[in-house]
């Protein structure tokens, strides 16, 4: 019969491209938010470091559609940041002990707020429980010229610790961390 | 003087050009090979995990693995730093007992086979300190191809029998490492 053997040479040529694009675990494509480090100090001297993902403005605005205001933010995009700390640390005269933290933020017009919490692999701001707030902090908004079309952040050495600093459009806001 | 005359505007537009952008911190751009990560279990509601990577994902970019990734050398799985490895829980590559804890992953590619190394030593640039004194594992494991090409290298995880194989993936080249509980 005609169509049996129509059938037949479909689905043969379907099981051939099956077979050929068949990868026994999926890899996923880059990110269209990539990760990336932003750290203090090198080898065994590293102070400081935070993994964050980088969304791109693409004509969006802060506090609006991006990074909404008065919201607990996850400081990026996909998995919150991660704050490791190599040694206690001081933020806002709360004492870090070293470790690995998420890095929430909520973002506003004027000042953010930054939020030092032991919830740690969680995506987005799901995981932020206020009770695991281990030290917070609220940081002037300051405006750049310059406009940072990808989210950035980078660690400055202070003279007794580090500041990072946060980046994105003309946004930019500052926090210390002491030794 | 014509000198100082021309001078003084010259640095004077400096001046303006270094205060426009004058940044009280620099920022630095997207990567281009951007970091990325991978977990088990992988799902992003699940945030109790056993095991994570961090890496550098560098593109073929018509450059072949040989010439990326030469045969015999240490390589620091990826690009950029060395790929950091995070197990939060005790494990075990080939026989070999890993405590829970933050590690370098290395890998040594070959025509054949490719080594797994797992060393104590954070926060590397690439393989240029890689200190085999400090390895804590090693684990040899046969290469397979796929006929479906990989232009940006790849890892991901999956669960085995008796733990998790971290995959990984460029080119046509696919190895598979097995982590056991």
């Amino acid at each position: 019969m005609k169509t049996t053997r129509l059938f037949t040479t479909i689905a043969f040529a379907f099981m051939m491209l099956v077979s050929f694009n068949v990868d026994a675990q999926k890899f996923r494509g880059l990110d269209t938010s990539p990760m990336d480090a932003a750290s203090i100090g090198r080898g065994n001297k590293q102070l400081a470091k935070v993994y964050y993902s980088r969304p791109q403005l693409k004509g969006r605005t802060i506090g609006e559609d991006l990074a909404p205001y008065g919201k607990v933010w996850r400081t990026g995009a996909n998995e919150a940041t991660q704050l490791i700390l190599n040694m206690d640390m001081n933020l806002n005269g709360t004492k870090i002990k070293a470790g690995s933290y998420s890095l929430f933020t909520i973002p506003g017009e004027k000042e953010w707020e930054v939020i030092v919490s032991s919830d740690i692999n969680n995506w987005g701001s799901s995981g932020y429980k206020k009770e695991n707030t281990v030290a917070s902090i609220k940081a002037p908004v300051t405006m750049s010229d310059k406009s940072l079309e990808a989210f950035s952040m980078a660690f400055e050495p202070s003279d007794d610790g580090v500041h990072l600093h946060i980046g994105w459009d003309k946004v930019r806001v500052a926090v210390t961390f002491t030794k | 003087m014509k000198n100082s005359k021309l001078f003084t505007p010259i640095a004077f537009t400096l001046m303006l050009l270094a205060s426009l952008t004058n940044e009280a911190q620099e920022f630095q751009p997207l990567d281009k090979s951007p970091m990325d990560a991978t977990s088990f279990p992988q799902s992003w509601k699940e945030s109790n995990k056993l095991i994570r990577i961090n890496y550098g994902r560098p593109q073929l970019k018509d450059r072949s693995i040989e010439k990326l990734a030469p045969a015999g050398k240490v390589w620091r799985t990826g690009a950029n730093e060395a790929a950091e490895l995070t197990l939060y829980v005790d494990m075990k590559l080939g026989g070999t007992k890993v405590p829970a804890g933050i590690y370098t992953f290395y890998l040594i590619p070959g025509e054949k086979e490719w080594t797994a190394i797992i060393n104590t030593d954070l926060n590397v640039w690439g393989s240029y300190f890689y200190k085999e004194e400090n390895d804590v594992a090693r684990l040899s494991v046969p290469v397979s191809n796929n006929n479906k090409s990989l232009e940006a290298f790849s890892m991901a995880f999956k669960k085995s029998d008796d733990g998790v194989h971290l995959h990984a993936g460029w080119g046509n080249i696919r190895i598979a490492i097995p982590f056991t509980e």
